[in-house]
């Protein structure tokens, strides 16, 4: 077996873990970070949309066992923020600047919630059962609230990893590979 | 390259329609289960941590809160403090002002309220106080200045139109004309003793006085009606060979924290 699939996995779960035990049992507002949106957002930077999107396919997996929401909302959601984030981050935007990576968070945090709420509301309307419908970022100030820890994480992490690694240090044009 | 991606994406998108498929069937159960029990104990510890930094997060804001609701609190007693002894000091001027009402109405005495505002020096020895009511109040020299018993604690020395000044009863200089209240109403002269008490001369020595007596205003100065009290006799000086005997009186009144006075108009 391949020790990079298995290297993933332990990462997924990690963040599956963390997100579910540790974020969940945080006070508001911090209960309101977003860790799995940020980690495939920040993968999304390295340029590998099947990995990101394996990647959704299990977050979104594991985080639907242990949401009350109706099994594959919440996969379906990360999976379509995913795509819609890969093509805003390489056919719209054309560097890797700060303020690049904080609109591709904003959009992708209202993007997942909005796809989330309209989903539950779906299942609502055709399953008749209104404890289905879904009450998370039920008013602008949460959804703020989301995309604000959001951003932070993400510049901190594109911070730090940037300082590092010079594979991510900002430039203007991304090299189109052969 | 395009299609390769597109491929991945579409696969993608169909484990995504058959783990929900699935799940329908109720086929993933198994896996779900096994990877909660797998989990849990982990799942466990983190929640706790997380719990553990919430408590701390509500301890940090509790205390912020308390911190706020302090020094709202101490700002308030502050305040209230203020408040409260402005209202004492309102409350005393007001029970000052209930006793002279009572004591001059039960003698039908005609007398004008006067606040003393500041002490003022007549000469080295002596001291006088600055009462804020003058000519223009009915006050005139002479007159008898009483505290809220209606006892006599000075004489009014010097007026100015809104002012006026009083010696107090035992500064020297300060003299009234006085009668014992013994059996033959002595009468004499009472006047400051070095600011400490007040002396009673020129009593004939065949008068008995008796420590203990009352000292009054005799009604034989002009404008002082006869009866106010000026003291007490605290011990009396009798010599064989002298003409005169003399006692030392002690005032009744308390001379040390006069703010309001009441001057005795004719």
């Amino acid at each position: 077996m391949n020790w990079r699939y298995i290297y993933h996995i332990l990462l997924i779960f990690a963040i599956w873990l963390i997100q579910i035990g540790l974020i969940s049992a945080l006070p508001y507002p911090f209960n309101r970070f977003n860790l799995a949106l940020v980690s495939l957002f920040f993968l999304l930077l390295f340029d590998d949309l099947a990995l990101v999107s394996y990647w959704s396919l299990g977050l979104g997996t594991l985080l639907s066992f242990t949401s009350h929401l109706p099994f594959g909302i919440l996969l379906i959601s990360l999976w379509v923020t995913v795509l819609i984030g890969y093509v805003i981050l390489y056919q719209i935007l054309t560097n890797r600047s700060m303020w690049a990576l904080l609109l591709l968070v904003l959009i992708g945090t209202v993007t997942s919630e909005l796809i989330i709420s309209l989903l539950s509301w779906t299942c609502n309307l055709f399953l008749n059962q209104s404890h289905l419908a879904y009450s998370g970022n039920d008013s602008f100030q949460m959804l703020g609230i989301s995309i604000l820890l959001n951003t932070i994480a993400m510049l901190a992490m594109f911070s730090i990893i940037s300082a590092i690694n010079p594979k991510l240090k900002p430039f203007l044009l991304i090299k189109k590979r052969k | 390259m395009l299609r390769r991606k597109f491929k991945k994406i579409a696969v993608s998108g169909a484990v995504i329609a058959l783990l929900i498929f699935l799940n329908l069937l109720g086929w993933l159960n198994p896996f779900k289960n096994g990877i909660m029990k797998v989990s849990s104990p982990i799942l466990s510890v983190f929640y706790r941590t997380g719990l553990q930094a919430r408590n701390f997060y509500e301890d940090q804001t509790d205390r912020r809160d308390f911190k706020e609701i302090v020094k709202d609190l101490t700002k308030k007693t502050e305040d209230l403090s203020l408040e409260n002894a402005r209202l004492k000091m309102v409350d005393e001027e007001n029970k000052e002002l209930r006793k002279y009402l009572n004591f001059f109405s039960a003698n039908n005495t005609r007398y004008v309220l006067a606040n003393v505002i500041a002490g003022g020096e007549i000469n080295l020895v002596n001291q006088a106080l600055l009462l804020n009511k003058g000519s223009k109040d009915g006050l005139q020299l002479g007159l008898i200045v009483a505290n809220s018993n209606g006892q006599v604690v000075g004489k009014i020395v010097s007026v100015s139109d809104n002012t006026s000044e009083m010696c107090l009863v035992n500064q020297t200089g300060c003299q009234f004309a006085a009668a014992i209240l013994n059996e033959n109403k002595t009468i004499g002269i009472l006047q400051g003793d070095l600011g400490l008490s007040s002396k009673m001369d020129f009593i004939p020595q065949t008068e008995e006085i008796k420590t203990g007596a009352f000292i009054v205003t005799s009604g034989l100065e002009k404008n002082i009606s006869r009866g106010h009290v000026l003291g007490q006799v605290a011990e009396v000086t009798k010599e064989n060979n002298a003409l005169w005997q003399s006692a030392k009186v002690e005032s009744l009144a308390n001379l040390h924290d006069l703010a309001i006075v009441s001057v005795v108009l004719p």
